[in-house]
C-alpha cells in the first residue's frame, strides 16, 4: 500500500523458524507491518516451511528476505533449523530475493536501546508500538512451561525491525 | 522496488482486527473458506466483494489488487498502440484523428480524466 512515507523502504519478509513451524512478517516499512502469523507444519519440517515460504515469496514479492544467522557464535540453533535456514538462503537467491542474515545478539543489542531485554520485553514493546498489529501478548512464560505458539511472531516481527535499524 | 503484492486483503482484515469468519459474515457467505482463497489470490475477487473492502478499509480496486491493476494497465496500453495503429489506416477524418490522439495518449500513460457530478441517490437513514 503506497504512501509518501514508506515508498522508499524494502518490502521484508522475516522469518523466525521454531519447532512447529516458522513465525512471519511482513512490512513495507519499519511502520507499516502488512502480515504476519505462525505457519504450522508436522511431518517433514523442512520441506513444508520451504513450500510456505515459496508461496509466500510468489504472493508478496518481498525485497528482502530476513533471518537469524544460524552460524554466529551466539546462535543456539540446533542442525534441523540450521539445515532449514541455509535451505531458505538458496530459496531466496533462487527467487531473486536479497537475504539478509542477523545474529540473535545483534536483535538483543537493537532492541536493548529501547529497554526491551529479554523476549517477553520485546513482546512488549512491539505490542505497544504497533497499534496495528493486532495480536494477544503471550503470557511471560515460566521455567517449566514451553515457549507460547505466538512469541515465533515476535521474534519474526523483532528481526524485521532489527533489519530495518540497522539497515537505515 | 519489486512487483507489488498479489492484493492486500488480509493485510486489511489483519490491521484492524477482524478474522476472516467475521468478514465472510459481512459479505453473507456461509464459510470463510472462499474468502481464504480469495486472501491467497486462488481465485480473482467477486465485484461486491471488491466493492465491499471499498467501503469496509477505503481501499480503492486498483491499491487492494496492485499486480493485477499493473497487468491490466500494461495490457490496455499496449491496446491502444495497437489501435491507434490501426485506425491510421482509415479515412482520417476530424474524429478519428481525436481518437487516435487519445489512444497515443493512452499507450504513454497519460489516461483521460473523466468526471462526473454524482447524483445523490437514496441514501439509508
Amino acid at each position: 500500500m503506497k504512501n509518501k512515507d514508506h515508498e522508499h523502504h524494502d518490502r521484508v519478509l522475516a522469518l523466525y523458524p521454531v519447532s512447529r513451524g516458522f513465525g512471519y512478517a511482513l512490512f513495507e516499512g519499519p511502520q507499516e507491518p502488512m502480515n504476519w502469523g505462525v505457519r504450522t507444519t508436522r511431518k517433514n519440517k523442512n520441506k513444508q516451511c520451504l513450500a510456505h515460504v515459496q508461496k509466500m515469496i510468489k504472493f508478496n514479492h518481498p525485497d528482502v528476505i530476513v533471518l537469524e544467522d544460524g552460524e554466529s557464535k551466539s546462535s543456539f540453533r540446533k542442525k534441523r533449523v540450521n539445515e532449514l535456514l541455509t535451505s531458505l538462503i538458496a530459496l531466496a537467491g533462487e527467487s531473486g530475493v536479497r537475504v539478509a542474515t542477523y545474529p540473535i545478539t545483534q536483535v538483543h543489542s537493537t532492541f536493548e536501546l529501547f529497554n526491551a531485554t529479554t523476549k517477553y520485553e520485546r513482546a512488549e514493546f512491539i505490542e505497544k508500538s504497533f497499534s496495528t498489529i493486532k495480536l494477544p501478548l503471550p503470557t511471560m512464560r515460566k521455567m517449566w512451561l514451553p515457549e507460547s505458539y505466538g512469541m515465533a511472531v515476535y521474534d519474526a516481527i523483532s528481526l524485521a525491525l532489527t533489519h530495518y535499524y540497522l539497515d537505515s | 522496488m519489486s512487483l507489488p503484492p498479489e492484493n492486500y486483503m488480509c493485510s486489511c482484515r489483519k490491521r484492524c482486527g477482524l478474522t476472516q469468519s467475521d468478514i465472510a459474515y459481512l459479505l453473507a457467505y456461509q464459510s470463510q473458506t472462499f474468502l481464504s482463497e480469495l486472501e491467497n489470490g486462488l481465485h480473482d475477487a467477486p465485484l461486491h466483494v471488491v466493492l465491499a473492502y471499498q467501503t469496509l478499509f477505503d481501499m480503492s480496486p486498483g491499491t487492494l489488487f496492485p499486480r493485477k491493476a499493473l497487468e491490466v494497465e500494461k495490457a490496455i496500453r499496449e491496446r491502444a498502440g495497437a489501435r491507434a495503429h490501426e485506425l491510421r489506416g482509415k479515412d482520417q477524418c476530424a474524429s478519428v484523428e481525436h481518437r487516435i490522439m487519445l489512444l497515443r495518449q493512452i499507450e504513454r500513460g497519460q489516461m483521460p480524466k473523466i468526471t462526473f457530478h454524482e447524483k445523490q441517490g437514496p441514501r439509508a437513514p
